[in-house]
């Protein structure tokens, strides 16, 4: 199953390759989780990520062509 | 006793008689300071029924342990009055430099009341206190009062908390202004002020709190001076770098509906790159600067040149004034809305309440509600950053349509009619600010039952802690229960609501500014440190809970049910655009979620009125006073506006 990422700065920096829209391959049934592991984000490194304006959790299974959107938390007034 | 002045400053304006209290130390650790203080002295001084702008309401004006120290995030104040926009319990605070002077001149808080017969103002010194004549000063902005004061005084150290021309017009969203930048700024706490003739407070002093353990004190300064880049519970290397409102923020909140824009009619705007924290210090930006003694320095300093004039003493746009008069008025320009930011530093005025009413007053204007006749001739349609600015002026003078503007959300629909009340975006008559309550849904709960109204810095914004984290981790350690989704409004999630609106009182007390990241354990040490009491967590939280329940009695006696503790309708619906057009919260988990939130704080699960087992519990059973005199409580009739 292919899917985009999208990961926006500052979070984008910590990440070893940088990309800004990366395509990944995962297996059927990967999760938000396996997405962000696939790109090297750091183990315990808050995050908020959406798909098409809707926040999903790490364990939310992504699908087929998927769009997933990951950026810092956003708290208030910062993020 | 250490870390406290020990006295509480009392001016009445009517009779021009100063006097000072002298509180037991038992006070002091019961009430701590700042909203400590304002939630005791609100209940019991301010006369039930009274308008806000009766000289026998009460400005509260108080400082925590932690005020006058070197350390960041101490120099800060809250404010109480009863409020105008609202009618109940209101608190806001503020940092600067003010709250600092205010402690050195040698007081823990000032208590004003009765109303000046001329315009006055108030000079505080550790050397004496002077009701001083303010007839010059009145129309005059904060910066000319300011530096008015400080020339006429010939005091360098002086520092100022004064209000503008909307203050003295009474503005219902007029906010006091520490020094130049830093704003008091919810619950119209300015035009309390201007109702009694008070133009400003101006105070300055060499008094040096006593401090228990200077060593830890020290010890402790340095941690935070040092790490607070690195502090994994906040996100103080962000606010180091260029403020609220950066980037990646604003443009992911875009994409999930969290931006109010257009009176949160759409939650989607195109322009949002041109509004971030980025497009303004690459613009328009000369650095960075902070509150006194604040390694943080999280304060945007801006200029622009010809046309514009907006000069670097006046403070940069916060995330909130960047949101309200851009995305939620649909405007994009940058320049205008940093002039507008700096007008509202200048007059005094809530850039949240300004931009959601100007925002309301537009999206009146495309429906018809209000012409071209009502505006003279302004056409007020969002998007127009002229007409914003406009706008921003005629409020602050109470000019035309400005007028109705003036009196706040709540006030100006009800005046309106045909339909303008459902445009109204307030929580008890106080505008929701620019944290979207369908997205941090939890937050919503909170906008709906603080006593104040829609603040959003009572509550967890639910986006931050949806997994295990640090932060997550630090309110875990108060009783937050498990992270979860965003718009989760289960118990648990109440639960955990619950949990940082005590943590958030308690700073509030202190007065500790929320962006630098404390955990409670170092506060509650900080505490224990100045005072040399053997100050626990557990009266930190219970601190909180007094807090909370002191202003919902205040509430209660002066007439706000339960039914107030709601959201306005358009929050259970959908967008017309964006990531919300299927979103809106649903009424039948809110209103669980209300009575689940006033079961864990002790209240009555169905018209939210304390217990008597909890106002003993928190060694606040003299409340039951109050309550016996209130009207009869009504039940939650289902927590949507009509
Ligand atoms: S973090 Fe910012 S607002 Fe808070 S005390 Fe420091 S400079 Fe002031």
């Amino acid at each position: 199953m292919r899917i985009t990422i999208e990961v926006m700065i500052p979070l984008r920096n910590r990440l070893p390759q940088g990309g800004r829209i990366t395509t990944l391959e995962l297996h059927p049934g990967g999760t938000v989780a396996d997405a962000l592991r696939a790109v090297g984000v750091p183990e315990g490194e808050p995050w908020n990520a959406s798909i098409a304006g809707q926040l999903v959790a790490a364990t939310h299974p992504l699908k087929e062509g998927d769009f997933l959107l990951v950026f810092p938390p956003i708290a208030g007034g910062s993020g | 006793m250490r870390g406290f002045a020990g006295k509480i400053l009392r001016v009445d304006l009517t009779s021009r008689k100063i006097t000072v209290d002298q509180p037991a130390e038992s006070f002091y650790r019961t009430y701590l300071g700042g909203a400590g203080f304002v939630s005791y002295f609100l209940l019991k001084e301010v006369p039930r029924g009274i308008d806000a702008l009766d000289p026998r309401n009460k400005l509260i004006l108080a400082l925590g342990p932690m005020t006058g120290l070197a350390m960041p995030g101490a120099t800060r104040d809250c404010v109480g009055a009863k409020s105008p926009l609202t009618g109940g319990y209101s608190k806001s605070e503020a940092g600067g430099f003010f709250p600092m002077a205010l402690k050195k001149a040698g007081y823990d808080a000032i208590i004003v009341e009765g109303k000046a017969d001329r315009p006055v103002y108030l000079r505080v010194t550790d050397q004496e206190v002077e009701i001083r004549d303010a007839a010059h000063l009145w129309g005059k902005t904060v910066l000319e009062t300011q530096d008015a004061i400080a020339a006429e005084t010939g005091d360098k150290a002086i520092r100022t908390a004064a209000i503008g021309p909307p203050g003295e017009r009474l503005v219902r969203f007029a906010c006091i202004m520490n020094d130049l930048r830093e704003a008091v700024g919810r619950g119209g706490l300015g035009a309390v002020m201007g109702s009694k003739n008070l133009k400003a407070i101006a105070a300055s002093g060499r008094w040096n709190p006593d401090v228990a353990d200077p060593a830890r004190i020290r010890a402790l300064t340095q941690i935070m001076n040092k790490g607070f880049n690195d502090n994994p519970i906040g996100f103080a290397n962000k606010l180091h770098e260029r403020g609220t409102g950066g980037s990646a923020m604003m443009l992911a909140g875009n994409e999930i509906g969290n931006l109010p824009s257009y009176n949160f009619g759409v939650n989607f705007f195109d322009g949002t790159a041109k509004v971030t924290a980025d497009a303004v210090l690459d613009t328009y930006g000369t650095g960075m600067d902070g509150c006194a003694a604040c390694a943080v320095r999280c304060k945007k300093v801006v200029e622009i040149g010809e046309p514009w004039n907006v000069s670097k003493r006046n403070g940069g746009p916060e995330y909130e004034s960047l949101a309200s008069l851009g995305p939620t008025c649909g405007v994009d320009d940058l320049a205008h809305i940093t002039k507008a930011n700096e007008l509202a530093n200048l007059y005094g005025l809530d850039t949240i309440s300004l931009g959601v009413s100007i925002g309301f007053a537009m999206e009146c204007f495309e429906n018809g509600i209000l012409t071209t006749r009502d505006t003279a001739g302004i056409e007020l349609k969002f998007g127009s950053a002229e007409a914003m600015l406009q706008m921003v002026e005629l409020i602050a003078h109470r000019q035309g349509i400005g007028d109705l503007l003036a009196e706040g959300t709540m006030r100006a629909a009800e005046k309106l009619g045909r339909g303008a009340e459902a445009l109204a975006m307030h929580v008890k008559g106080l505008e929701i600010p620019m944290h979207e309550p369908r997205v941090k849904q939890g937050l919503g709960v909170i906008y709906a039952v603080e006593a104040q109204g829609a603040d959003h810095c009572a509550g967890m914004h639910d986006t931050a802690y949806m997994q295990d984290s640090p932060a997550f981790e630090h309110l875990r350690g108060m009783g937050a229960t498990r992270p979860l989704p965003a718009n989760d409004l289960s118990d648990e999630k109440i639960a955990s609501q619950k949990a940082a609106h005590l943590w958030n009182l308690f700073l509030d007390s202190v007065v500790c500014c929320q962006f630098v990241p404390w955990s409670i354990d170092q506060l509650v040490e900080i505490v224990r440190a100045v005072t040399g009491w053997s100050y626990t967590t557990h009266e930190a939280l219970k601190l909180g809970e007094r807090i909370a329940t002191l202003g919902r009695v205040f509430n209660i006696r002066e007439g706000i049910t339960s039914a107030q503790d709601s959201l306005p309708k358009r929050m259970f619906g959908p967008t017309r655009a964006g990531a919300l057009k299927n979103g809106g919260i649903d009424p039948e988990k809110f209103r669980h979620a209300v009575r689940t939130f006033y079961g864990i704080m002790g209240w009555d699960e169905e018209t939210g009125v304390p217990t008597h087992g909890k106002l003993v519990d928190l060694g606040i059973g003299w409340a039951a006073e109050e309550l016996s005199a209130a009207a009869p409580a009504t039940p939650l009739d289902g927590g949507v506006m009509a």
